[in-house]
């Protein structure tokens, strides 16, 4: 007998799934955790993290005046590096912000049910990354207070603006991803404000939660557009997932120059993107976890591991599309394109460079440091053990970060430094200006995130509730426990 | 600056208008004017204390300043006519004056274009057989010279300003006590016009005892007594290089800075002009120490240190059977075998139609042996000619200093130059001018002389005085202002005027004098009209025939260059000239032919000779190794080293002209001085300098970082017989290949206008001398960026010369290691308005477009810059504003806590604007451009759109609207001094460049991408000489090098 | 539950929005009086230093429109006379006339008369008037019936758009070489504006450019 009921729990414990809110929390006790965040007195870490951040939020902000003021020569850009800095990181940020969409829209579409403790999170990065991405080309541009000249309204000179340019395709598709991303959390937002709205003690906090709210009472026709609502967002914003970062690489992909004219572009950067934003997101997420314990309970082990998964699969897309495009460039007999792929990029002083018998690329480290972020760090994701070694997985996808940001360098300044006349070859060096803005924009991102964790509900709490075992109408709390006892009573 | 609502009246009579500004500028209603259109600029310059007159003079010459940049302006503006209606003046129409630069080596003719009084550009006179329409750099320069703000403006008696009434009184009071001028001394610089040379005849009547001294550190003293022992006094000789079939030119760079006749570059180019298969062209042989461009376009190029060149001469004598004499020659040296021989054979088998060129620096002995070469020669009649000498031999500077120390020269009247700056380091030159009790100064800056002078006199630009010349082909040339002296300044015909007891010249008089003497009995008004209308009378004298008289002098040439001996070279700097042109913002920034630096000079140096110093070029940076270049304590200086390929070893070139050190804010810090290591008996080289590595470095702003093409195929070579063998050399294994059929995914532009506008440029005549280059930026107000911007990679130039060193490793300059004696090709790059451009799919804002004559145009208000324009444009000539470079300072400021700072990185901090000089040279007809935008070169559209308005105005109610076929064409064009670039419609199968086009050697570069550019090159052709050492080498490297 | 809102709340969003409305077309006036650039500003009329009025010297007098602006057949740039253009008449004519004083002032100091600007192109356009009057078309079709105004005012936007529309469809504006500085002509013999201007586009050849370069450099 009781052999047979051991076997028999052995059985049943293998046909369940791990829950994705650990300890079985109760639906109260999501709402009153999770509230809790917002509710509680201000935290001391957090003032002094904005004490950190903020400063270099406004540096940044002055670095932006600077430049707006005096001219684009106080960044190190130069005939023939004409993108620099400015550009990497545009495409820096606007990768980041990629996970959020995904994780919202085509991870709900997919019913990927663990996506509902992390969206809101994401989401939110999202936002914040793809405002810190517009404000480069937005100030890259020599007369910004010309930049009007972009949008296609009718004027006075009867011009329109050039619509086969891929930088105004960029204008339209990341304000596109832009608003409907708002569009998309806001709407999400909706329950959770509401239940902040009726938990709040203080009138101005109800008043204010109570606006945002919409006079949301969770009714059942409150419900049944609400759902509708998030369905077609999702459907309109899965496409925009694919299409803001293949946007981006057109940028590079419809031009001439060798190393940025590649048809692989397109689907090598959503990869990039997707890879550089869910390691942004567990970059996030992780010291989160640790500063609120109770979300151990809902970002559990078992999200982590998914998250590391989906970073091996792309980054080992990504290092596919490096290797293609190296061979590509062989495979083309182009000279140009050869010359650009092994003279400016992988030819280092130690082993490549002598094994071709050709000089040093100028940018050899930065190529290196690239292809060793992102294809090789990520390789230890095979083994389960590291992803569940958080301080690892923690140390990994900030070198992916890193990673995605010297891929963006690589591409753009090392294909221009030196590209089909020698007597036009230069080399790039950055100033204080533009260092200074690339610092500040962390500044920006941190600081808006650190407000959102305060005044806004980190996890979805309406949505995580609807995957708990007591959302689901044949749950029976009193189930394995009773024969337990009964036994006991024999 | 573009409309101009003002013109100044003219008075009717031809021969004075150019006067019309001045006596505008003294006029009331001007001066109210001026009042209320420069406010600020009144203050401003009442601040820097210049007199009110100065001040209305400067701007009388501008007629209206309206706004710049690109904004308009909101608040109600004024129209501010004239009293006085005026003749000749039209507003907004540009008018020409003919008139002539004065340079040592003979008058430059000269067109100067002028808007409403205010000289805009300079172009060659087409009329005149030296400048056939081409000019040099120096002439295009001499414009800014002109509006340099920082030009003396003030008379000063022993460093206290004065004025011109004092400097007038006493300066009658000292001649009245000159007596007969035995303490009285002239120093001038080399000029032959005949004008001045009347006057110094009549002072020196006045004065008998008066000396009369000329200087010039570049000029041709040891040249002229050497020509004088072979030749005679009498005459001086001029060479039709055009008759000569082979050239060896013995470090003599007449392509270059040693002859600035445009007559003798375009005599060679019209040699090297290869149109089809089997044509002809001569051949050059150049030894020289140091690339020049003349070395550049060498069929067989022998780098020699300058202390060998002699022994060289003394081999050459000998297999030639020329008796040299008594010259012999230290030490031996080494010549590569058959090098020599068959040079030699090669020059003796044109049986005369040779000629052998020499350095005119080098030591009289050296050039005598050369002059008797070219007698054995039989050069004589057929290349070497001569002309009566014009000018009266005159004394030395060391005769001079020799009198000084004597006491004997009691008042020194300095007429140009700068000796205290440039005299051999031998004669300290300055304790002998102090040594002087009256030295009277006459000065186009306040500089390193003046500071030792009792009396500084501003002088006026050629541009601002009346004068004559005598140009390279003995013809008489006029000098006319074409502007009132914008400072005051005075010339040098005023202040010898004054010595021969007449009164300063109020205008023409003394030129008419002149003039009416050489005239003999025609209508003098009427040819007098003619002759500042032409700006010149043809030659009288046809050139004749040299009389050798062969005495060669004992001579014995001292010990050459060699390993533990090093030789420094003193070559004229191709920007600087003598350093006459130091505070010139245009020069400082046109980067070097052959180095490509800019805003310094450096110490060019063999990658052998570095090695063995232990010094290395720096790759992918500006940051050069300091050496210290010492003969003795006294005689050192520090310089920064540049390796050069082809140069020779143990030799070291240090241009003279740099490190002033009383000069403008253009030229302050600006290179080394290398006068300092220069004495009377090192005039052109020194042997046995000690180089320290001073383990320092400094930078070094350079345009072109790069020396090797990599093996792609920009410049396309071939030897004349591989030509006649292979045609369409060019157009063989050219990888990668065009696309077929020339598809383009996006609509071509409709090229529907009549004229499609293209250009050819002939890289077998271009030498990269810099011409174009200097004469874009004149007429496109291509602003200057200061050596800082120029580090950063931002220089502005719309056109460039890229310079390459061809070898047989293309590798060699990226691996550290140079190749030793590679050969050097040019090639003009500009913007090749692709018919498909990249540069237009990409710009989000249609800010650059295809016009439909086939222009790739920039509308400037357009841009928003962001600068894609640039990364798509495979040539890498679009230009970013990446500062404001026409309104900040460029150069440096000082700010409270900062301390020194860039001027441009402070931005709106400083003071906005630009000089008002500066903005009356700027051309009225194109935009000046702000910051963040893209600027480009246009072919001159505002040229192009000129000729087609104008033609459409003749045409009025007629359908006759096509341009006349080459009416008109572009700057860099019409500056060639070789007709190398040529510019003109496509669309008419007979306009020259169409006829170039069609040429088999005509390629358009990088064809893969299918952009068509409408620029075409005809590819490079040597013409070595199958039987010479190095032919080989030459013939193998010369096919198409593809990687 | 509790009603966090107060009744009168129900319609605060309908006044936020008519407050809105408000200050966006506050805004919109303050830039369409403040920032329109000076070549649109049509009906612009200036006091002029002296009331000098076209109307009396060409309509009555019958003065040539280049007797006064004497380069605008050669020059790109329209000349304003000079004072002693003014006085070639008005030495005899009107000597007294105190309207006529300042002219009379500026040719006896010397100081000349500072007419205000009506009509000007931004400093980026290079205008050419001569290569419009020479090839038929007239004053008026940019500058309006000035020879009718007894003060000059601004009469059409000199815009880029409404360039384009005249170097697009010239035939608009053509007429013959005769009648340019004829302001009051007007298409006769039957025969429309059209028709005429498409005959002498033909006759002329007459293309005006529509490339940036044709007006910008």
């Amino acid at each position: 007998m009781a052999t047979g009921t051991s076997t028999f729990e052995q059985q049943k414990a293998e046909v369940t799934r791990v829950p994705l809110v650990t300890n079985n929390r109760s639906i109260s006790w999501i709402t009153q955790n999770i509230s809790s965040i917002v509710e509680e007195k201000t935290p001391i870490w957090w003032w002094v993290a904005m004490m950190f951040t903020v400063p270099v939020a406004l540096f940044g902000l002055f670095c932006v005046a600077y430049q707006i003021s005096t001219g684009v020569g106080v960044w190190g850009e130069n005939h023939p590096v004409g993108w620099a800095w400015d550009i990497t990181n545009f495409v820096f940020w606007i990768g980041i912000g990629h996970a959020g969409t995904l994780i919202s829209a085509i991870l709900f579409l997919t019913r990927q049910k663990w996506r509902t403790s992390i969206n809101r999170a994401s989401e939110a990065m999202t936002l914040f990354a793809v405002c810190c991405a517009g404000i480069f080309p937005a100030i890259h541009v020599g007369r910004v207070w010309m930049a009007w000249f972009l949008a296609p309204i009718p004027n006075a000179n009867a011009i329109w603006p050039n619509f086969r340019s891929p930088l105004l395709w960029d204008v339209f598709a990341v304000s596109t991803y832009f608003t409907v991303s708002v569009l998309f959390w806001y709407v999400g937002l909706v329950p959770d404000l509401a239940t902040l709205r009726d938990r709040a003690k203080s009138k101005v906090t109800k008043f204010i939660y109570g606006i945002f709210a919409l006079g949301w009472r969770g009714a059942n026709r409150h419900w049944r557009h609400y759902e509708m609502a998030y369905l077609i967002l999702a459907g309109i914003s899965t496409p925009l997932v694919l299409s803001v970062h293949s946007v981006v690489s057109f940028d590079f992909a419809t031009s001439v120059l060798p190393g940025w004219h590649a048809t692989i572009f397109p689907p090598y950067f959503v990869a990039g993107a997707i890879f550089g934003g869910f390691a942004m997101v567990l970059t996030i997420l992780l010291p989160a976890r640790l500063l609120y314990p109770q979300l151990k309970d809902v970002i559990t082990p078992q999200h982590i591991d998914k998250m590391c998964k989906i970073i091996l699969l792309t980054g080992s897309i990504v290092g596919y599309a490096y290797a293609m495009e190296f061979f590509m460039a062989w495979y083309s007999a182009n000279p140009y394109e050869i010359w650009v792929f092994l003279r400016n990029r992988v030819a280092d002083p130690v082993v490549f460079g002598p094994l071709f018998n050709v000089p040093p690329a100028p940018y050899w480290w930065a190529y290196w440091a690239m292809i060793g972020c992102n294809v090789f760090a990520p390789q230890v994701f095979w083994s389960k053990k590291n992803r569940h070694n958080l301080i690892l997985v923690f140390i990994i996808v900030n070198l992916v970060n890193a990673g995605m940001w010297f891929e963006r360098f690589v591409i753009i300044v090392t294909s221009l430094h030196r590209d089909f006349l020698p007597s036009s070859w230069g080399m790039f060096h950055p100033t204080w200006a533009e260092i200074g803005l690339f610092v500040g924009t962390f500044g920006i991102f941190l600081t808006l995130f650190l407000l959102f964790m305060r005044f806004l509900p980190m996890v979805a709490m309406s949505e995580v509730k609807i995957v708990l075992p007591e959302a689901d109408p044949h749950h029976h709390p009193e189930g394995p426990s009773h024969d337990k006892t009964t036994q006991v009573q024999h | 600056m573009k409309h101009i609502f003002h013109h100044p009246p003219e008075k009717a009579t031809g021969r004075k208008y150019w006067r019309s500004i001045g006596q505008l500028a003294e006029t009331k209603e001007f001066q109210g004017w001026l009042e209320r259109e420069f406010p600020e600029g009144a203050s401003e310059l009442k601040a820097d204390g210049v007199s009110r007159r100065s001040f209305l003079k400067l701007m009388g010459a501008s007629a209206a300043l309206a706004g710049m940049g690109l904004a308009a302006c909101r608040h109600p503006l004024n129209l501010v006519p004239f009293t006085e209606s005026s003749e000749w003046s039209i507003p907004g129409k540009a008018l020409f004056f003919a008139t002539s630069m004065p340079w040592r080596s003979g008058a430059e003719p000269l067109v100067i274009t002028t808007h409403d009084g205010r000289p805009t550009k300079v172009e060659g006179n087409p009329r005149h057989p030296v400048s056939s329409g081409g000019t040099g750099t120096f002439a295009q320069s001499s414009l800014l010279d002109l509006y340099d703000p920082e030009r003396s403006r003030f008379f000063y008696q022993d460093g206290e300003e004065a004025t011109a009434e004092d400097f007038e009184h006493s300066l009658d009071y000292m001649i009245g006590r000159l007596g007969d001028g035995s303490g009285l001394a002239f120093l001038a610089e080399e000029n032959a016009s005949p004008t001045r040379e009347r006057l110094r005849k009549e002072v020196l009547k006045r004065f008998p005892k008066s000396r009369w001294a000329v200087y010039e550190p570049l000029g041709n003293e040891l040249a002229d007594a050497a020509h004088a022992a072979a030749y005679g006094a009498a005459v001086t000789s001029v060479f039709n290089i055009e008759a000569a079939d082979v050239v060896l030119s013995l470090d003599n760079d007449f392509l270059g800075s040693d002859e600035v006749a445009p007559v003798v570059a375009r005599g060679f180019a019209n040699r090297r002009r290869v149109e089809k298969p089997g044509d002809k062209m001569n051949r050059l042989y150049v030894v020289e120490n140091r690339y020049t461009i003349t070395g550049g376009m060498a069929d067989h190029r022998l780098r020699l240190p300058a202390s060998q060149v002699g022994h060289f001469v003394l081999a050459l004598a000998k297999e030639l059977g020329v008796d040299a004499g008594g010259i012999t020659a230290e030490g031996n040296v080494e010549l590569p075998e058959g090098w020599v021989r068959e040079a030699a054979a090669d020059l003796r088998s044109t049986n005369g139609r040779c000629l052998v060129l020499v350095g005119n620096r080098y030591p009289v002995a050296v050039q005598q042996l050369v002059a008797a070469i070219n007698e054995k020669l039989g050069a004589q009649g057929k290349t070497l000619f001569s002309l009566p000498q014009t000018v009266e031999p005159a004394l030395s500077l060391s005769d001079l200093a020799t009198a000084i120390k004597e006491k004997s020269v009691r008042t020194l009247v300095i007429l140009g130059g700068n000796p205290v700056y440039n005299a051999p380091s031998d004669y300290n030159w300055r304790e002998l001018q102090e040594s002087i009790p009256l030295v009277i100064r006459l000065g186009l800056h306040e500089d390193e002389t003046s500071r030792v002078a009792n009396w500084h006199i501003p002088a006026a630009h050629y541009l601002e005085t009346w004068s004559d010349g005598i140009a390279y082909d003995g013809s008489y040339t006029a000098v006319q202002p074409i502007i009132l002296p914008l400072y005051n300044g005075w010339s040098e015909n005023d202040l010898l005027a004054k010595f021969a007891g007449q009164p300063k010249p109020k205008g023409s008089e003394l030129v008419q004098e002149t003039f009416r003497a050489r005239l003999g009995g025609a209508d003098f008004a009427k040819s007098w009209n003619q002759f500042l209308h032409d700006g010149f009378l043809p030659a009288t004298v046809k050139p004749g025939a040299l009389s050798y008289r062969g005495s060669l002098p004992s001579a014995k040439l001292a010990a050459p260059a060699g390993p533990g001996a090093i030789e420094i070279v003193f070559p004229a700097d191709a920007k600087m000239d003598d350093g006459r042109f130091n505070n010139n913002g245009w020069l400082q920034e046109a980067p070097d032919p052959i180095t490509k630096t800019t805003w310094d000079n450096v110490a060019w140096i063999s990658p052998k000779t570095a090695k063995e110093l232990g010094l290395k070029h720096p790759i992918h940076a500006s940051e050069h190794d300091l050496v210290e270049i010492a003969f003795d304590d006294n005689r050192k200086v520090e310089a920064a080293i540049f390796i050069v390929p082809g140069h020779a070893d143990n030799s070291i070139a240090l241009s003279l002209g740099w490190g002033r050190e009383v000069v403008g804010k253009v030229g302050e810090g600006t290179g080394v001085n290398a006068y300092r290591l220069r004495t009377s008996d090192s005039l052109y080289y020194g042997v046995g300098a000690k180089i320290t590595n001073l383990r320092r470095k400094f930078p070094i702003a350079h345009t072109q970082e790069h020396f090797s093409m990599e093996g792609r195929g920009l410049v396309r070579e071939a030897t004349l017989d591989e030509f006649a063998e292979n045609p369409t050399f060019v157009k063989d294994n050219v990888s990668p290949p065009a696309p077929p059929n020339g598809v383009s995914l996006y609509p071509h532009p409709k090229l529907t206008s009549p004229n499609q506008w293209g250009m050819a440029i002939d890289l077998n005549t271009c030498f990269g001398c810099n011409a174009c280059v200097i004469a874009c930026q004149a007429e496109n107000n291509v602003p200057i960026v200061g050596k800082e911007q120029v580090i950063n990679g931002r220089s502005m130039h719309w056109l460039r010369n890229d310079r390459y060193f061809v070898s047989d490793g293309g590798e060699e300059e990226d691996l550290g290691e140079y190749a030793s004696d590679p050969q050097m090709v040019v090639q003009p790059m500009m913007c090749q308005h692709c018919e498909n451009a990249p540069c237009e799919t990409v710009c989000p804002v249609n800010a650059t477009v295809h016009s439909d004559d086939g222009l790739n145009v920039m509308a400037y208000n357009r841009c928003i810059g962001t600068r894609y324009c640039a990364n798509n444009c495979p040539f890498k000539v679009r230009r970013f504003n990446f500062f404001d470079y026409n309104q900040r300072p460029i150069g440096k400021v000082k700010v409270p806590i900062l301390g020194e700072v860039s001027g441009l990185a402070l931005g709106p901090l400083t003071k906005k604007g630009m000089a008002d000089t500066l903005k009356m040279q700027k051309n009225p007809n194109v935009t000046v451009r702000m910051r963040g935008v893209m600027e480009k070169c246009t072919f001159c559209v505002q040229r192009i759109q000129e000729a087609r308005i104008a033609q459409k105005v003749k045409a009025g109610s007629s359908s006759d609207t096509t341009i006349p076929r080459d009416s008109f064409t572009s700057a860099c064009a019409q500056a060639c001094p070789t007709d190398a670039l040529v510019f003109g419609d496509i669309a008419d199968p007979e306009s020259r460049v169409s006829k170039l086009k069609a040429q088999q050697k005509a390629y358009t570069l990088l064809e893969y991408l299918n952009i068509n550019p409408r620029v075409t090159y005809l590819a490079r052709l040597r013409n070595p000489n199958p039987k010479m050492p190095d032919a080989k080498r030459t013939a193998s490297q010369a096919e198409p090098a593809h990687s | 539950m509790a009603n966090i809102f107060p009744r009168w709340s129900n319609l605060l969003p309908i006044k936020l929005a008519i407050c809105a409305a408000v200050v966006g077309a506050a805004l919109t006036a303050g830039c369409w009086y403040y920032f329109t650039p000076k070549y649109t500003r049509v009906g612009y009329m200036p006091v002029q230093p002296v009331p000098f009025s076209h109307d009396i010297h060409v309509s009555q007098l019958g003065l040539d429109c280049r007797y006064c602006h004497s380069f605008v057949e050669v020059a790109a740039h329209s000349n304003v006379p000079n004072t002693q253009t003014c006085m070639n008449c008005h030495s005899q004519v009107q000597k007294e006339n105190p309207k006529l004083q300042p002219v009379r002032d500026s040719w006896e100091t010397g100081k000349p008369i500072e007419w205000v600007q009506i009509h000007k192109t931004p400093d980026y356009v290079y205008f050419n008037h001569s290569v419009h009057v020479n090839r038929g078309i007239s004053c008026y079709s940019c500058h309006g019936p000035v020879n009718k105004m007894e003060v000059v005012y601004h009469a059409e936007p000199h815009s880029m758009a409404w360039c384009l529309d005249c170097h697009r469809a010239p035939e608009d504006h053509l007429r013959p070489q005769s009648e340019v500085f004829n302001l009051d002509w007007t298409p006769s013999g039957g025969r429309t504006q059209q028709e005429i201007g498409l005959e002498l586009k033909k006759e002329w050849n007459v293309n005006p450019p529509e490339n940036c370069a044709g007006c910008h450099r």
